[in-house]
């Protein structure tokens, strides 16, 4: 007799699949929205009423206008550029310094760090540190945006890693005493909680609800907004190319899909990813990263001393379980996790789940039952065979 | 004491300071070369989970100068743990606390 197939599980959903209600609608839109909707016959008039449709629906989700609202069709890396450039370049008389914390995104970091090498004169990157839960040290954050000749500062709502939510509220506070601009990165957190309330520009990824990968950045209108460089045409002259309308409209089904099962989702997700961290807090010598309340619902990651992140991340695969790592030597990268590195954890032996959305993964609690039958033997399995056991 | 991990990659160099340091008494400084990058995050946090004390950490070692020189004291966990408890129950903060994002805080170099 065949052996039985193992089930497939991604726990990787970062990002995940498509609602399955987006695809449908992204294949009626390449039908009939797929004109340029700035034209003047009638494929472009009904494009251009698809278009205001989404962004409509988008910016009523997040509590704005539909004008405050622009679509960037190089995903959430590009509306975190055209948002650092567009709240800097107005105050480009004050100074160009960026503040971040140690964990921000690499959209953030690594652009910043790119200007402050290559222009020390004036761009400068402040990072600030965290604490070993993944919040930054908001004394540190206060010195920082009080600094002379800060033109923004960035801050995620919550880390894409580990899961901690920042404390946005007080560092939002700080910020608008010393006048400088906050950016919130909401990239892998708008919609699987709510939106910030605090913020002067806040973007966020059509991919987290189960859309296709679109930039969404949000600039009030009190927000001193203006990107460097050759004026732009495109999504009211923040976006460096057009949107594809069928994206935008496949985005805002899945943010209609997603809001409505919101609530529901995340507090079966925060139960589901608190029994991963009982079960690898059980295990000796794994260290769970993050907040353990303060935490995005559908985001956990533990570190597995003396194990290196390729094995756990195969044998895992093998029994049919989809997992992200931040450690070295995993596929993706040969240098380990700064967000582990900043919180003072194992940046080896790292095992990081993001949860789909159940709409997607109906059997999510399945795969992490088996997730947590699993672990313990993986763990010591890799241990041994390194002769690590017992160490 | 030397362990040398130059050229080998995590967890390999963690690995073999552990088995180094296993039966050392308190109070001993060892040295670890490694040229993987992760080991820097992942000494000063095993030293953490284990009690020892990252003293320094310097550069620019081996033959294309990519290794680090790390070295630690060994800490009052080391010899046969807390009471009845076993290596991996040994969660206990280290003296030498990091601050958090920045470079580890070093104590000065004591020679």
């Amino acid at each position: 007799m065949p052996p039985t197939p193992t089930p497939s599980a991604n726990l990787d959903a970062a990002p995940g699949q498509l609602h399955p209600l987006a695809k449908q609608t992204l294949l009626a839109a390449i039908e009939a929205g797929w004109a340029d909707p700035r034209r003047l016959y009638r494929e472009a008039r009904t494009a251009r009423a698809f278009l205001d449709q989404a962004r409509e629906v988008l910016a009523s989700g997040l509590g704005t206008r539909p004008e405050e609202l622009s679509f960037h069709a190089g995903g959430a890396s590009a509306a975190i550029g055209a948002a650092l450039d567009g709240l800097a370049w107005p105050r480009r008389r004050t100074g160009e310094a960026v503040v971040a914390s140690a964990v921000e995104h690499s959209s953030v970091l690594i652009p910043s760090r790119y200007a402050a090498a290559h222009a020390p004169e004036s761009a400068r990157l402040i990072e600030v540190g965290v604490e070993r839960d993944g919040r930054v040290d908001l004394a540190q954050w206060s010195d920082a945006v009080a600094t002379g000749g800060v033109a923004v500062a960035a801050l995620q709502q919550a880390n894409g890693e580990v899961g901690t939510i920042q404390p946005l509220h007080e560092a939002y506070a700080a910020c608008a005493r010393s006048g400088v601009p906050l950016l919130v990165d909401a990239q892998v957190s708008l919609g699987r909680v709510g939106a910030p309330a605090a913020y002067d520009a806040l973007v966020g990824d059509a991919a987290t609800v189960g859309g296709p990968p679109l930039g969404l950045l949000v600039t009030p209108a009190r927000t001193r907004f203006a990107r460097s460089g050759a004026p732009r045409e495109a999504e009211f002259g923040r976006a460096d190319s057009p949107v594809w309308v069928p994206l935008a409209l496949a985005a805002a089904e899945a943010w209609q899909q997603s809001a409505a099962a919101r609530v529901a989702d995340a507090a079966e997700a925060a139960a589901l990813t608190a029994r991963i961290r009982e079960a690898a807090a059980a295990i000796p010598d794994v260290e769970v990263a993050g907040h353990p309340d303060d935490r995005l619902p559908h985001i956990v990651t533990f570190s597995a001393l003396y194990v290196d992140g390729e094995t756990i991340v195969g044998e895992l695969d093998r029994l049919g379980l989809s997992v992200a790592s931040g450690s070295a030597c995993t596929a993706s990268t040969l240098e380990p996790s700064h967000v582990l590195a900043a919180m003072g954890l194992l940046t080896h032996g790292n095992v990081r789940i993001t949860l789909p959305w159940a709409a997607m993964a109906p059997d999510r609690a399945a795969a992490i039952d088996r997730l947590i039958e699993a672990l313990p033997g993986v763990i010591a399995a890799a241990r041994a065979r390194l002769g690590a056991d017992g160490l | 004491m030397e362990v040398d991990a130059l050229g080998t990659r995590c967890p390999v160099p963690i690995i073999r300071v552990a088995r180094a340091v296993r039966d050392l008494p308190p109070g001993i400084v060892v040295v670890l070369l490694a040229s993987d990058p992760a080991t820097g995050p992942d000494v000063a946090a095993w030293c953490r989970m284990r009690g020892h004390t990252l003293l320094d950490a310097d550069p620019g070692v081996g033959e294309d100068g990519a290794g680090t020189r790390y070295r630690l004291r060994t800490g009052c966990l080391n010899e046969g743990g807390l009471d009845g408890v076993g290596p991996g129950q040994r969660h206990v903060e280290a003296e030498g606390k990091l601050r958090r994002g920045q470079e580890p805080d070093y104590e000065p170099t004591a020679n």
